[in-house]
């Protein structure tokens, strides 16, 4: 019963951070919105067990990527004023999207509806092994996926602040 | 009070409260426990910290520090308190007034996070997680948006730069922080801090007294004075560059919720470093394990305001350069050197310990070297035709 | 022991509620007297001048997303920390490999100016 509650609980954060993430017209409530969101998720990684990558959600999202935004948000004009709803002509595409998503996702639980508790904790010695043993080349590959993403982000952020400065 | 005082305390209150609720709730019951236990430390922490470092700056200064409300001026927190607790909430006019409420009141909350994954003694950790340690830098993280959003919110353009600034400031060294951290991880092979201070009583030294641990302790720790944007890396607060930062237009318990955050933040920092380098509640058999934790927590903290009352504030450049260009490479060079003593086998004797000593002094001061060089460049008088 | 989540859950709620009750105080206890000169946000005394809410620097930008990357590969290097004495010094070779690419980043990150403040 415990699990249940912690699971609507988290889930109701998780989906409320969303909503506001996405339908607030105030740039910075939206980043507070996905950070609520983030968080929301963290807790439920926890509740699969997976407190390894709980912490790591919380740390590089929440911690990271939230500011990340908030910064991208901050550098925006006039980033107080609400923006301007687009809805109209996206409104029947997403809600396409939406339900084929949704679709999706349902049917995916109810496949895999037989088993109702938490897996075993995954320690993170394991990842640890396998990363080192078994999955060597994604590693290594996964720094130079970091350079490469860090190389062209850059890049592409001097570009345009070159010719704003 | 024994060792168990708070242990014992805690399974009487308990048993009191099971004796008319479900056995099922005893979980429970445990956590509110725990949570009010915390949740009363850390603001009673706060206030003793604050008289502390008041009249510790004081008589760095030559002067008294508060010495009139109670004696030795030890009820002053409690006069500041009711003092703030009644002023007027002023919120500017076109902030956004719900960020206005929310950002004080959430950055308190990372903050009192950080004190339930340290042990306070031994068997007294509130929450004994396996992977504790990256849950208490994941707590030290979060504060970064909130203040951002803190500093945004009234519209203010000090207040919004001294938001970024310092976010900037906690991002920058939040990664040597993490860094030091894992060459603790490396020495004891678990995420657990209980585990790490357990491994610290088995080897029977602290994990300062390693050459590598020496090293970790010293970034770990500027990193968390950094974090805590203490003097001298107090530039996001600082009265003569941008007013008071992200907390200017903030008054009363507003502006103590700031404060509050950024004391206790520092003080579970001192904490967790007193249990990952400095051994934790490991100490003299006749003192009680909390009370031994306590006292190295404070003596870090004195050290913090040490470097208040003496070191001049840092400019921004200087900070972030500090963190980038000199603290990260000096943290990676650890962690080669924390694997690399390893390696050379511990009992090889002198050797293993002179050696990576000496290569980590050496690259701290090749790394010094560079970094100076660096200002230097930065500083040199610019041309006539630049526009600066 | 109790269940350590837990903790965690209520901890978070009772800080919140902490800091919710701190800020809702003044509205109890303190005056209210909006007035034209407390209600100004401050510039030293001076009248205010322009909207704070559109300026800031692509330099936060750069050190957000430097940050980000560094901070995937520290956090890489935490499962490499636990099993470091396992994996023996094939494994140790292996992650200082991973920490020299990510070292190359870090000094283009430095050689664009990206660690600079202006």
């Amino acid at each position: 019963m415990p699990v249940e509650v912690a699971f609507g609980v988290l889930s109701l954060f998780t989906l409320a951070g969303g909503v506001i993430a996405v339908g607030s017209r105030n740039m910075f409530r939206a980043a507070l919105g996905l950070m609520l969101s983030l968080i929301g998720v963290a807790g439920l990684f926890l509740l699969q067990n997976a407190q390894f990558l709980a912490a790591v959600q919380v740390l590089i999202f929440a911690g990271g990527i939230a500011v990340l935004i908030v910064y991208a948000v901050a550098l925006l004009e006039k980033p107080g004023e609400p923006l301007e709803a687009v809805f109209g002509k996206l409104v029947p595409v997403a809600a396409l999207t939406g339900a084929v998503v949704s679709g999706m996702v349902i049917a995916g639980i109810l496949k895999a509806a037989e088993s109702s508790s938490p897996p075993a904790a995954v320690p993170a010695r394991f990842i640890g092994q396998v990363f080192l043993n078994h999955l060597l080349v994604p590693f290594e590959a996964l720094s130079l996926l970091l350079l490469s993403a860090l190389v062209g982000a850059l890049l592409v952020a001097r570009g345009s602040g070159e010719d704003k400065h | 009070m024994g060792e168990n005082f708070f242990i014992s305390l805690k399974s009487q209150l308990a048993d009191i409260a099971l004796a008319w609720l479900p056995a099922s709730w005893q979980p429970m019951i445990s956590a509110i426990l725990v949570s009010c236990a915390v949740m009363a430390f850390a603001p009673l922490t706060m206030m003793f910290l604050t008289w502390f470092e008041r009249k510790a700056v004081g008589r760095f200064q030559d002067r008294y520090g508060p010495n009139r409300v109670g004696p030795f001026g030890i009820f002053q927190p409690l006069a500041d308190g009711v003092k703030m607790a009644q002023k007027e909430d002023i919120i500017p006019e076109g902030a956004d007034r719900l960020l206005h409420h929310l950002a004080p009141a959430l950055v308190v909350v990372p903050a009192f996070l950080m004190f339930i994954f340290v042990p306070f003694g031994r068997d007294m950790v509130a929450a004994d997680l396996d992977t504790g340690l990256l849950f208490f830098l994941a707590a030290s993280g979060l504060s970064a948006p909130l203040i951002i959003s803190g500093g945004w919110a009234p519209r203010n353009k000090f207040s919004v730069l001294g938001g970024l600034r310092a976010a900037a400031q906690m991002l920058a060294y939040a990664i040597p922080m993490a860094l030091s951290v894992v060459a603790v991880v490396m020495a004891t092979g678990s995420l657990s801090i209980s585990a790490v201070v357990e491994a610290q009583a088995r080897l029977g030294y602290w994990y300062v007294l390693t050459p590598w641990g020496a090293f970790a302790f010293v970034i770990f720790f500027l990193c968390t004075v950094a974090e805590a944007k203490r003097t001298p890396f107090d530039m996001p607060e600082a009265e003569s560059e941008l007013v008071a930062g992200f907390h200017t237009e903030y008054s009363g318990l507003k502006f103590a919720m700031f404060f509050m955050a950024e004391f206790t933040g520092s003080y579970a920092a001192c904490m967790f470093a007193a249990s990952l380098f400095l051994g934790g509640w490991i100490g003299p058999e006749f003192l009680p394990s909390w009370l031994i934790l306590q006292v190295k927590a404070m003596a870090l903290f004195f050290v913090m305001v040490w470097f208040r009352g003496t070191i001049p504030r840092f400019r921004t450049d200087q900070l972030l350069a500090l963190a980038w260009k000199f603290l990260f490479p000096m943290s990676v060079l650890v962690l080669v050197a924390t694997g690399a003593w390893y390696f050379l086998r511990m009992d090889s004797g002198i050797a293993a310990i002179i050696w990576p000593f000496l290569s980590l002094t050496l690259a701290w001061w090749g790394l010094s070297v560079v970094l100076a060089h660096e200002f230097i460049r930065a500083n040199r008088p610019r041309r006539a035709d630049n526009a600066g | 022991m109790s269940d350590p989540f837990l903790v965690v859950a209520v901890f978070t709620v009772f800080a919140a509620m902490f800091g919710l009750v701190s800020v809702l105080m003044p509205k109890i206890v303190a005056p209210s007297n909006p007035g034209l000169e407390k209600q100004r946000t401050y510039e030293c005394g001076v009248v205010v001048k322009g909207d704070p809410w559109g300026e800031s620097k692509i330099q936060f930008y750069l050190f957000a997303l430097v940050f980000v990357v560094l901070d995937v590969e520290s956090l890489f290097l935490f499962p490499w920390g636990l099993v470091f004495r396992d994996a023996g010094l094939t494994g140790f070779i292996e992650v200082l490999v991973f920490l020299a690419i990510l070292l190359l980043g870090w000094a283009f990150a430095w050689r664009v100016r990206a660690m600079e403040w202006e």
